[in-house]
């Protein structure tokens, strides 16, 4: 049998599962950070939102309902008082820097997963300070001195009765086997409890719990429909089949269920000319003038990187200034971080960073200027092969073109902005549908889009199509020689000939071409659906054309062929 | 050193001096019948193109679809009915199309500013006055952003009125004339559209410009529509061939000649 790790990474960088057991970790997360980091009150109903969608609820929000992923309609409906901010991931970081400049204190090898949540590795700390306790004890001790907003001061529980009215963050604390299992444990430990998962008992702790708790949506749906409905079934499953059946995504949520890392532990320390640095000249005073270089740093590093056919799961961010100042931060993905998110996690750690320093009496800004950007590979995997869209995934047109889509979703609803999908249909403005941007990926292929739409619908109307069709038909008096309603008889047959219409009420004007009637009944065995209707192409003297209805004897404008 | 000898170099320095025009060298493409309306062969990047006149919908999807089939992203905000199928059939594609409902007055200018950024083309259907301050802020915006604006009348204005738009566009292309082909009284359909777009506008554009387009666009050289003879087999709506009489749709044909009375099931 064929181990699935030999697939995600190479044999001799990895060690056999059962020898080498998950290392205990430390994990922080700050409950509902984004809506902290914002210095929003956590007492009053709130909901962060990205492109249209709940992110982040504060407590009183979620008792009303308000649910993460509810688009911002369903959000008000749950709760019509609710306050609404925009995300500020940046800021989130900004702040966030100085819980993890505070941990530096307790250990040096703080690893960042993002904004509001942060793993250490215990053994190096628990030895100094003699003891789990004792490292758990200091860890509460700064998350309590620390004010990591003005909104948010010791962390104590909201609902206590003897709470203060001003609203405060809790940070929950965990020490588990693993980093998934830190990490679920400290978003569960509430009240600032900190929750010990003891040594061994990771897949036991992580066993009775949902499937989606490991925040793969497209995978939770597909077990979910298979009757695997928490992580012990998955845990339970063989590897192989798991592999075979979900890919390496499976695999890695697979090991996650068990209790283990979502990558087995590198048992060798990357080769040190992997490391990529440049020099900033003129030094940057400000996270905007270090953003280009380090996009380009950022690509440059994982380029080196693929070439060998390695990811990044955890890199150190090193930025020197000129004073002779040192910044250090580890970053962590789950798998690997992607150019995009390196250049970003710069810009955070800078951002941090810089605008701690401003308050810092003493320095001098020329001082605090970042001189050098150095990106350390702290631990890399084999590169899982992420599969890119055939045409190379996005381009940059495709992501500027998104994102302001996304844009225009916040100022306007995501209602109004939409994607057209081909549908097939009879009529005109059945044969495409506006879909809601959030409902569907804007790069996904339009199936039916190109040319005539592959299944042929009888009774269609015929190419070319009308270029404008009326989403609310207007009224139509198609009149004969003597000026009265051209009919068609159940059977088809015309009353008339048409010779003048008059279209929304306008003046009669001369039918100079016409064809039809093109009859259609559809749907005749659904009472409520069925149509039955009569077609008719016009062409007028004024040089327009148009597609006219006639239902129920009487006479709708469908479409014009502008 | 003669003054004659020193000529050719003259010449070159002539070529390095003479002034730099950006706005001519990025165009973006559109297909060939539509090229000759520009004097670049195309839009210029970061200029605002107006359409008017019958017809403006069907040169609309022209103008967008080689752009849009060329990795270009286009946005349409505030057109309330436009036939996406007719779109596909110009050779629109529509995965890199996205369509913005009609915003509210008051966000109008907001929006349309926000799709500029990210979008290499923006169709615009202005349905009320918009005003000259956001129209010039508008263009200026489209300028530095690089993008083009595209401001479509409404339908069926008269040939040679331009649309709604406060500020002079750089080009304003307007439908001249329009002729359907292959409909006549009580047979045939419409197969054809002949339109005759003329251009106007500012700078390198003043000089009128006249191109001439079919749609859908001829594959085979230019087939001339034979006018449908009594009971020559056409390809009817249904998609069946089937015989086509002149005056089958009168009141006195026999019931068996009407054509398109078969039930359809769905």
């Amino acid at each position: 049998m064929v181990a699935p790790e030999r697939m995600v990474a190479p044999e001799r960088m990895v060690a056999p599962e059962r020898m080498v057991a998950p290392e205990r970790m430390v994990a922080l997360w700050c409950h509902d950070w984004p809506v902290v980091a914002l210095e929003l009150p956590l007492d009053r109903p709130v909901a962060v939102m990205v492109a249209n969608r709940v992110v982040a609820t504060s407590p009183s929000a979620r008792a009303l309902g308000v649910r993460i992923g509810l688009r911002r309609r369903e959000a008000q409906r749950a709760c019509p008082h609710l306050e609404l901010a925009t995300r500020d991931i940046d800021r989130e970081a900004r702040t966030f820097d100085r819980v993890v400049s505070a941990l530096e204190a307790v250990t040096p090898r703080v690893e960042l997963l993002g904004p509001g949540a942060v793993v250490f590795p215990l053994r190096g700390p628990g030895r100094y300070f003699g003891g789990e306790e004792s490292v758990l004890r200091r860890v509460i001790g700064i998350t309590r001195a620390l004010t990591p907003a003005p909104a948010a001061s010791a962390p104590t529980a909201p609902t206590r009765p003897t709470a203060p009215t001003r609203p405060t963050a809790h940070v929950g604390i965990a020490i588990a086997d693993g980093i998934f299992a830190a990490m679920v444990a400290a978003r569960r430990s509430q009240r600032s409890e900190p929750l010990v998962i003891p040594a061994g008992a990771s897949s036991a702790f992580l066993a009775p719990l949902a499937v989606s708790t490991l925040d793969r949506p497209e995978l939770d749906d597909v077990l979910t429909r298979l009757g695997i409905t928490t992580l012990g079934a998955l845990a339970a499953l063989p590897v192989r089949d798991v592999l075979a059946r979900f890919g390496i995504d499976g695999a890695v949520a697979h090991r996650l269920a068990r209790g283990l890392d979502a990558q087995p532990p590198a048992l060798i320390d990357p080769p040190a000319d992997l490391a990529a640095s440049t020099e900033l000249d003129p030094p940057a005073e400000r996270v905007d003038q270090v953003a280009f270089a380090a996009k380009a740093l950022a690509d440059d590093f994982c380029e080196r990187l693929a070439v060998r056919g390695h990811g990044c799961g955890r890199v150190a961010i090193i930025a020197e200034t000129v004073g002779g100042e040192r910044i250090e931060r580890c970053w962590r993905d789950e798998l690997s971080l992607t150019p995009l998110a390196i250049a970003q996690r710069i810009r955070w750690q800078l951002d941090g960073w810089l605008t701690a320093n401003t308050d810092r009496p003493g320095a001098s800004s020329s001082d605090r200027a970042v001189r050098l950007l150095t990106l350390r590979p702290e631990e890399i995997t084999a590169a899982t092969g992420r599969q890119e869209g055939f045409w190379g995934g996005r381009n940059d047109a495709a992501e500027r073109a998104i994102h302001t889509a996304e844009r225009v979703v916040t100022l306007l609803g995501d209602e109004m902005v939409c994607q057209v999908i081909a549908q097939g249909g009879r009529s005109p403005n059945e044969q495409y549908r506006l879909v809601p941007l959030g409902g569907v990926a804007p790069t996904e292929p339009v199936p039916l889009a190109r040319g005539a739409p592959s299944p042929v619908w009888p009774g269609r109307v015929p190419e070319p199509s009308p270029a404008r069709v009326w989403a609310t038909p207007g009224s139509v008096d198609l009149v004969d020689h003597d000026g009265a309603l051209v009919m068609v008889s159940g059977r088809g047959v015309l009353s008339a000939r048409p010779r003048r219409v008059s279209i929304r009420g306008g003046p009669l004007i001369d039918v100079v071409g016409w064809a039809g009637p093109w009859t259609t009944d559809e749907r005749w065995w659904d009472a409520v659906a069925h149509r039955r209707r009569a077609r008719f192409q016009v062409m007028l003297a004024d040089g327009s054309a148009h597609l006219l209805t006639l239902e129920d004897r009487r006479w709708w404008l469908e479409a014009t062929y502008d | 050193m003669s003054a004659l000898a020193a000529a050719p170099d003259l010449a070159a320095l002539r070529e390095l001096v003479r002034p730099t025009s950006l706005g001519t060298e990025r165009i973006v493409e559109v297909s060939a019948p539509l090229s000759p309306l520009f004097p670049a062969g195309g839009p210029a990047v970061g200029s605002v193109v107006s359409i008017g006149g019958g017809g403006a919908t069907s040169l609309l999807f022209s103008l967008l679809a080689h752009p849009s089939r060329s990795g270009r992203w286009a946005a349409f905000v505030g057109f309330e009915s436009l036939g996406w199928a007719a779109a596909v059939e110009a050779g629109v594609e529509l995965s890199h199309v996205i369509v913005v409902r009609r915003p509210p007055s008051s966000r109008w200018a907001t929006v349309v500013a926000a799709l500029v950024d990210g979008f290499d083309l923006v169709a615009v259907a202005p349905s009320a006055e918009v005003r000259a301050s956001d129209a010039r802020r508008l263009a200026a915006r489209v300028r530095e952003r690089g993008s083009v604006l595209v401001v479509c009348g409404p339908v069926g204005a008269p040939a040679g009125v331009a649309p709604a738009w406060p500020d002079r566009p750089d080009v304003v292309l307007s439908v001249a004339e329009r002729r359907w082909e292959g409909l006549d009284r009580g047979h045939g359909r419409l197969r054809q559209l002949q339109l005759v777009v003329q251009a106007t506008g500012r700078r390198g554009s003043a000089r009128p410009r006249v191109a001439e387009l079919i749609l859908p666009a001829p594959t085979l050289p230019a087939p001339t529509l034979p006018a449908p003879t009594l009971g020559a087999p056409t390809l009817g709506p249904e998609g069946h061939i089937r015989p086509e009489f002149p005056q089958s749709s009168t009141l006195g044909a026999a019931p068996g000649a009407i054509p398109g009375v078969e039930r359809h099931s769905a």
